[in-house]
C-alpha cells in the first residue's frame, strides 16, 4: 500500500486504468461468455430440437412411406382376389413378389386379410394362425399400430393396417391389408452413435419406447423443460423433438448430448475471449501509456516548474499552457498566482530597493549637506579669508599704487639729476685723469730740491699714489653707482608704466634685464642668473604689461629658491611666437595645485607676503595679448613658466580703435 | 329402364332356348342380380361397359378371364362378337374414360366365388361347373 502510494501519478493513472480494463473486459468476457455459453445451450438445445424433428420427420417419413406403398397395394386388382380367397394365390404371389421388390421391406411382411379377418396371403410364410392379431383390431380405415409385440413375430414391431376396397366399387371391402415395420428398423432410424436417443410416448404416465440410455431415466426429462441432465456422472443437454407427426402423434424423441461436447466451441469462445483481452489489453495499455502521459505530462511540467521556482525562486517563469482542461486551468491559475507572486516580490524588491535607495539617497544627502556644509563652511573660510586677502590686497594695492605713483614720482624727479650725476662722470673722470696727469707732470718738472722735497712731501702727504688709484675706484664706482641709480630709476620708470599704455615694438629682453635689475637685491649674490636670450626680434606688445607678468613669475621663482638656486631665463623664436622660458630650481609646484594657480587668490604665500593675484594677472595679460602660459614643476627640483607671445599681437589691430586709457590708469 | 327390362326378359328367353344345346360355358350372376336371363345384347352392353347398372340400380361388377385364355377368347367372339386384341384396346380406351373395365379372374373357381360373394357380380365359367349360390342367366354354346 505504502509502495503504491509512492508510485507516480502515471503508473498510478496507467494501473487504475488497467485495472479498470481488467474488470470491465473480465465483466464483459464474463457476461458474454455466460451469454455465450447460454446461446450455445440454447442453440445446441434447438439444434437438438431440430435434430429430434428431423428424426420424428424421418420415422413419419417412413410410416408415410409405408402408409403410400400399403395405401397403393390396396388399389391393385388382385386384391379383389381377396374375395374369392385367393383360389388363384395371385395375392400371395404379389405379396412375396412385393416383398422382393421392396428390398425385403426392412424385415417387416405385408399381410392380407379377408373381411373376416382371416389370413388369405402373406408375404411370408404363416404357419402358426391365420386370423389378423387381436392388437389390429378393429380396422375400420386406415390405422396405425404402435410398437407392439404379436403372434407373428417374436420381435417387437409396427403395423399399418386397412381395409381394401374393392377396385370396382369403393363401397364393397374386399378384405384388409397390413405391413409390419420391426422396431429395431425404427430404432435404426432414430438412434445414431453422437447422441442418446429417447423415444417416448407422451401419455399420462409417459411410455418410453426406446432408448440408448443405460439405467433409470427421469421422467422429468421427458416432461419438463429441462435441458441440462446428469446421467451416470456426465453433464448432457437435452432436446426435444417440438413437432408431431400424423402418424403417431404422441410420440416424442428427447436427444441428449454430452455437454462436453456441445460446449466445445465455448472453450474456443474461452480462449477467443482471452486472445481478444490480450490482443485488446496491447492497444489499451499503449493508448492508456499516452493517455497518462498526455495526462501528467502537464502535472510534470508543473511540477517541474514548481521545482524549478523553488529551488531558483525566479518568478518570472511561466508554464506552458497547452490544455484547456483542469490541468490548464491550474496551470493558468499557477501562471496567474506565479505573476501575483511575482508582483508581489517585484513590489517588496521595489519598495526594499527604494527603501535602500532612499536610505542611501537620505545618507548621501545628509553627507552631501555636511559636506556642503563643510565646503561652504571651508568657503566660508576661504572667502573671509580672500575678503580678508583682498582687503589686504586692496590695502597693498592701494599702497602699492601709491608706491608705484610715489616710484613713478620719485623716478621722475631723479631721472634728471641721475642723469646728470652719470653724464657728468665720465667728464669727471676725464677731469681727475687729467689732473693727475697734471700732477705728474708738475712734479716731473724742473724745480728746486726743496720745492721739489715739499712738492713730494706734499705728495706723500696726500699720499698721492693711493689718492691716484682711490680717486680712480671713487670714480669708477660713482660711475657705477650712477649707473645703477640710471638703471634703476630707468627701470623705474619703465616698470610704473609710465609708458604702459602705449603699444610698442620692443625687445623682450631688456624687459627681462629691468626686471631683474629691479629685483637685484633679491637675487644677490645667491642666485645665479643664467640668461640664454635667442629671440633677438621685437615684439608688440604691452611692454609695461609684459614687464609686470615677468616681475611676478621672477619673483615667484627667487621665493621658491630660498637660499640658493639658478634662475635660467630663455627666449627664442618658435613658429613666429616668442617664446620665453623661466625656469627656477626651487621647492616646485605639488599636483594637486598646479591646476589652481591661476586662479584669482590662489597662493600658497603667507599672508601679507603675496596676494594671489600674481599669476592670475598675469596670465589674464599674456591671454589678453593673444598668448599663452604653460607651467611645469616638478616637487623639488623646480618650476618652469613658458609664455608664448605673438611677435605681432593681435592687440596691434585693436590699436587704432581703441585708445588705452592710460590717464585712468596711472590714476589707478 | 323398364323398356330394357323387357328386352332383357326376351334375350333370356333366347338363351333359354339355346341351353337346349351342349353348353360351352354359362352366364353367372351373384343371386342379388334383378334379372333372370340376359340376351346377348344385353350381355354385350354390360361388357362393354354400355350398361353399368342393374335394374335395382345396383351396380354392374363384369368379371372377365385373363387375356389369353381359352374361355376369354370364345367369350369375345361367340357374345362380344370381337376380337381379344380388339376388346383388349377398347378396355383399355374406356379405363382411360374412367370406367372399369370388367375384372379378371384367372380360374373358373375364382370367378365362381368372385361371383358368389360380389353384389352385382356378373361372370362366366365352364359350362361343366358346379354352380352354387349364384344365378344362371344365360347360356353359351
Amino acid at each position: 500500500m505504502i509502495n503504491w502510494i509512492s508510485k507516480s501519478i502515471a503508473f498510478k493513472l496507467g494501473a487504475s486504468f488497467f485495472a479498470v480494463f481488467i474488470i470491465t473486459y473480465a465483466l464483459t468476457a464474463a457476461v458474454v461468455f455466460s451469454v455465450a455459453r447460454q446461446t450455445i445451450t440454447r442453440s445446441e438445445t434447438d439444434s437438438l430440437s431440430q435434430y429430434t424433428n428431423l428424426k420424428l420427420d424421418r420415422v413419419g417419413n417412413k410410416f408415410e412411406q409405408l402408409a403410400t406403398n400399403l395405401h397403393a397395394w390396396t388399389s391393385l386388382e388382385i386384391m379383389n382376389d381377396l374375395i374369392s380367397g385367393d383360389v388363384d394365390k395371385r395375392v400371395a404371389r404379389t405379396l412375396e413378389g412385393l416383398k422382393r421388390k421392396y428390398g425385403n421391406l426392412e424385415g417387416g411382411d405385408i399381410y392380407a386379410f379377408d373381411t373376416k379377418g382371416k389370413l388369405i396371403a402373406a408375404s411370408t410364410q404363416q404357419t402358426e394362425t391365420d386370423v389378423m392379431p387381436s392388437q389390429w383390431l378393429p380396422v375400420a380405415e386406415f390405422k396405425m399400430v404402435d410398437k407392439h409385440v404379436n403372434k407373428f413375430s417374436r420381435d417387437p414391431m409396427v403395423a399399418l393396417v386397412t381395409p381394401i376396397a374393392a377396385s370396382f366399387s369403393s363401397d364393397y371391402q374386399v378384405g384388409y391389408l397390413a405391413i409390419t415395420y420391426p422396431w429395431a428398423e425404427l430404432e435404426k432410424l432414430i438412434f445414431d452413435s453422437d447422441h442418446k436417443m429417447l423415444l417416448v410416448r407422451q401419455a399420462n404416465p409417459p411410455t418410453i419406447l426406446a432408448s440408448d440410455i443405460p439405467g433409470d431415466i427421469d421422467v422429468n426429462l421427458i416432461n419438463g423443460t429441462t435441458i441440462s441432465v446428469t446421467l451416470n456422472g456426465v453433464n448432457y443437454i437435452a432436446g426435444r423433438s417440438s413437432t408431431q407427426d400424423s402418424w403417431v402423434p404422441d410420440w416424442r424423441i428427447v436427444a441428449l448430448k454430452p455437454e462436453k461436447e456441445a460446449l466445445a466451441s465455448l472453450a474456443k469462445v474461452g480462449f477467443e475471449l482471452l486472445l481478444l483481452g490480450l490482443l485488446l489489453s496491447i492497444p489499451i495499455v499503449l493508448a492508456i501509456r499516452w493517455l497518462s502521459k498526455i495526462l501528467t505530462d502537464p502535472l510534470h511540467e508543473l511540477t517541474d516548474f514548481v521545482t524549478n521556482i523553488t529551488s531558483s525562486g525566479d518568478l518570472s517563469r511561466r508554464v506552458n499552457i497547452r490544455s484547456r482542461d483542469e490541468l490548464g486551468t491550474l496551470a493558468n491559475s499557477f501562471n496567474q498566482m506565479t505573476g501575483n507572486l511575482e508582483l508581489i516580490t517585484t513590489e517588496r524588491e521595489r519598495f526594499v530597493r527604494e527603501l535602500e535607495e532612499l536610505t542611501w539617497t537620505l545618507e548621501k544627502k545628509v553627507q552631501e549637506r555636511t559636506s556642503a556644509m563643510q565646503v561652504t563652511n571651508t568657503d566660508l573660510t576661504k572667502t573671509i579669508q580672500a575678503l580678508k586677502d583682498a582687503q589686504g590686497q586692496l590695502v597693498q594695492a592701494e599702497k602699492m599704487a601709491s608706491l608705484g605713483q610715489l616710484v613713478a614720482g620719485v623716478a621722475h624727479e631723479l631721472n634728471n639729476p641721475v642723469g646728470f650725476i652719470y653724464a657728468n662722470f665720465p667728464q669727471l673722470e676725464e677731469y681727475v685723469k687729467e689732473l693727475l696727469a697734471l700732477i705728474d707732470a708738475l712734479l716731473n718738472l724742473p724745480m728746486d730740491e726743496s720745492s721739489h722735497r715739499l712738492a713730494l712731501r706734499q705728495v706723500e702727504d696726500i699720499e698721492l699714489d693711493s689718492l691716484r688709484k682711490d680717486i680712480l675706484d671713487i670714480i669708477r664706482s660713482g660711475k657705477s653707482g650712477a649707473s645703477r641709480i640710471k638703471e634703476i630709476v630707468s627701470s623705474l620708470r619703465s616698470f610704473s608704466r609710465l609708458d604702459e599704455a602705449e603699444l610698442k615694438s620692443v625687445l623682450l629682453e631688456e624687459g627681462i634685464n629691468d626686471t631683474l635689475a629691479i629685483l637685484g637685491h633679491q637675487i644677490k649674490n645667491r642666485i645665479t642668473v643664467v640668461r640664454d636670450y635667442r629671440l633677438n626680434h621685437l615684439v608688440t606688445c604691452f611692454a609695461g604689461q609684459i614687464n609686470q607678468v615677468f616681475m611676478n613669475i621672477i619673483y615667484n621663482g627667487i621665493q621658491a629658491m630660498g637660499d640658493v638656486g639658478t634662475l635660467t631665463i630663455g627666449t627664442r623664436k618658435e613658429n613666429e611666437m616668442a617664446v620665453i622660458t623661466i625656469g627656477d630650481t626651487g621647492s616646485g609646484i605639488s599636483q594637486d595645485i598646479i591646476g589652481k594657480i591661476f586662479d584669482p587668490f590662489f597662493t600658497t604665500k603667507k599672508i601679507g607676503e603675496g596676494t594671489g593675484l600674481g599669476l592670475s594677472i598675469s596670465y589674464g595679460i599674456i591671454e589678453k595679448h593673444g598668448g599663452y602660459i604653460e607651467v611645469e614643476s616638478e616637487v623639488g627640483k623646480g618650476t618652469r613658466f613658458t609664455i608664448h607671445l605673438k611677435l605681432r599681437s593681435r592687440l596691434e589691430r585693436r590699436m587704432v580703435n581703441i585708445k588705452p586709457a592710460s590717464d585712468r590708469r596711472k590714476a589707478v | 329402364m323398364l323398356k330394357r327390362g323387357k328386352l332383357w326378359v326376351c334375350g333370356l328367353l333366347l338363351l333359354g332356348c339355346g341351353r337346349i344345346w351342349a353348353a360351352e360355358f354359362v352366364i353367372i350372376a351373384n343371386p342379388s342380380v334383378p334379372v333372370k336371363a340376359l340376351t346377348q345384347e344385353e350381355l354385350s352392353d354390360i361388357y362393354l361397359l354400355r350398361t353399368h347398372v342393374w335394374d335395382d340400380g345396383m351396380r354392374i361388377i363384369p368379371v372377365n378371364r385373363e387375356s389369353g385364355s381359352n374361355p376369354r377368347s370364345l367369350f369375345s367372339v361367340r357374345v362380344l362378337r370381337q376380337q381379344q386384341s380388339a376388346l383388349s384396346a377398347y378396355w383399355d380406351k374406356m379405363h382411360y374414360k374412367g370406367m372399369t373395365p370388367p375384372l379378371v379372374q384367372e380360374s373358373d373357381q375364382s370367378v365362381l366365388a368372385f361371383v358368389q360373394k360380389v353384389p352385382g357380380a356378373i361372370g362366366y365359367v365352364s359350362a361343366s361347373m358346379q354352380l352354387k349360390n349364384v344365378k344362371v342367366l344365360a347360356e353359351i354354346q
